[in-house]
C-alpha cells in the first residue's frame, strides 16, 4: 500500500524534480523492491531512528 | 480377492476403499503437474468408471475413487492409452512434490517443477525399505515444506557484498529477517554472517544501489523428515549446495543409504538416527566429492 502512495506521488514529479519519501523501517523492503522494479532512480537513502528517508527521481 | 492380489494392487496404486469391492485409483504425477489433456482423460475415466469425482491428495496427487474391482485393469489401460500412469503405494519412492519453481513463480530460485520431473523419472516407484518421500521447494519460503519429507530440497540465494557500490545506507541490515547483516560504515565494511543467513535474497532485492549481489544460487537439503503418527522434522544435511544435478545425486545416494542400512518398517529418519547423522552425511558428501570433485561439493556449515 505504501508503494502505491509513492507511485501516485511520483506521477506528479516532473523532469528534474526529486521526491522525498519518509518510511518506517518495516516498510522499506517492499517499497525498495517496487522502486527498483518501477525503474525509479534512487538518489539517496538515509537511515534515521527506525525510519528511512529516500530521495527518488523518475 | 486373494491377499497377494491385493498387495499387487496396492503396490500399483489401487487403494482398497471402505466400501467393499471399490477402489481408489492413484495416479502418477510429479510436482502436482498434469496437462489439461490428461485432465480430460482422468475426467473421462472418473465419469465412466467412478462417480464422476476425483480426490486431490495431501501430496499433490490425484486419486479416482469408487472404481469397481472388476474394472481396475480396464481403467489402468484406458488411463495409459491417454498417457496417464497409475501410481504406487507401499515401500516405494513416492510422489515427488514441488512448487511451480522459477519457471512460473517470481520468487523461484530453483526450477522445482523440472527437478521433480527428473527425480520422478529416475526414482519413482523404486523399492525401498519403507515409503520414501521427496519434496522440492523452489525458495526459502518453503511452500512445499521441505522438512516434512524424507528428503526435502529448499532453494536459496547466497548474498555477497560489493564495497565499491555501497553507500552504507543500512537497508540490507533493516530488511534481513535473520539479523545476519551488520553495516559498519566506520570500518568501511558490511558483514554478512552466513551462519545466520537464511539465503532468502531479500537484501539483494532491497539494496537500492546493487551493492548486495547474488554470489551463488543453490539449495539446502533436509533429511529424515516425516509426518504421520509421530511427526519429526528433517535435519539440514551438509550446507549450501549448488548445481541442479547435485539434487539428483543427493536423492540417489540417500536412497542407496536407505537401502543399505534401512530395516523393514524403518522410515528414513529412523535409519539415519540408528546409523548416525554424521555417518549419513559423510556417505552422501563422499559420493558427491567423488562424482563432482571437491570444489562442487564444497558447502558451508
Amino acid at each position: 500500500m505504501t508503494f502505491v502512495r509513492v507511485k501516485m506521488e511520483m506521477e506528479n514529479v516532473k523532469e528534474g524534480e526529486v521526491l522525498e519519501v519518509v518510511l518506517k523501517e518495516d516498510e522499506i523492503k517492499n517499497v525498495m523492491e517496487s522502486v527498483k522494479t518501477e525503474g525509479y532512480e534512487v538518489l539517496n537513502v538515509e537511515r534515521g531512528d527506525s525510519i528511512f528517508r529516500l530521495l527518488l527521481a523518475r | 480377492m486373494k491377499e497377494a492380489d491385493y498387495k499387487e494392487l496396492k503396490k500399483g496404486g489401487m487403494m482398497r476403499q471402505a466400501e467393499k469391492g471399490k477402489f481408489s485409483v492413484r495416479l502418477r504425477l510429479a510436482g502436482g503437474r498434469l496437462t489439461a489433456e490428461a485432465m480430460g482423460v482422468v475426467k473421462d475415466v472418473a465419469d465412466r468408471y467412478g462417480r464422476g469425482e476425483i480426490h486431490l491428495t495431501a501430496r499433490q496427487g490425484i486419486e479416482i475413487p469408487f472404481i469397481s474391482q472388476d474394472d481396475l485393469f480396464k481403467v489402468k489401460s484406458e488411463l495409459a492409452a491417454g498417457g496417464v500412469e497409475v501410481g504406487v503405494c507401499g515401500p516405494t519412492v513416492r510422489t515427488v512434490t514441488a512448487c511451480q519453481g522459477s519457471k512460473v513463480c517470481p520468487l523461484g530460485v530453483l526450477d522445482a517443477s523440472g527437478l521433480a520431473s527428473e527425480v520422478d523419472r529416475l526414482f519413482y516407484g523404486k523399492p525401498v525399505p519403507t515409503k520414501f518421500k521427496v519434496g522440492i521447494s523452489g525458495c526459502v519460503n518453503n511452500c512445499l515444506k521441505a522438512e516434512e519429507n524424507d528428503i526435502g530440497i529448499k532453494g536459496g540465494i547466497e548474498p555477497c557484498w560489493n564495497r565499491d557500490l555501497c553507500t552504507y545506507c543500512g537497508v540490507c541490515e533493516a530488511v534481513c529477517p535473520a539479523d545476519a547483516i551488520r553495516v559498519r560504515e566506520e570500518e568501511g565494511r558490511v558483514h554478512i554472517d552466513l551462519g545466520k543467513c537464511i539465503y532468502c535474497g531479500d537484501c539483494i532485492k532491497a539494496c537500492p544501489f546493487r551493492a548486495m549481489q547474488e554470489s551463488r544460487r543453490g539449495f539446502f537439503v533436509f533429511a529424515g523428515g516425516k509426518f504421520g503418527r509421530f511427526p519429526s522434522l528433517g535435519k539440514k544435511m551438509g550446507g549450501f549446495f549448488t548445481g541442479d544435478s547435485a539434487v539428483i545425486s543427493i536423492v540417489r545416494e540417500s536412497i542407496e543409504f536407505f537401502k543399505s542400512f534401512g530395516k523393514p518398517k524403518d522410515r528414513f529418519g529412523t535409519t539415519i538416527q540408528r546409523v548416525g547423522f554424521k555417518e549419513y552425511e559423510k556417505y552422501v558428501l563422499d559420493a558427491l566429492k567423488e562424482e563432482m570433485g571437491e570444489k562442487a561439493a564444497r558447502h558451508h556449515r
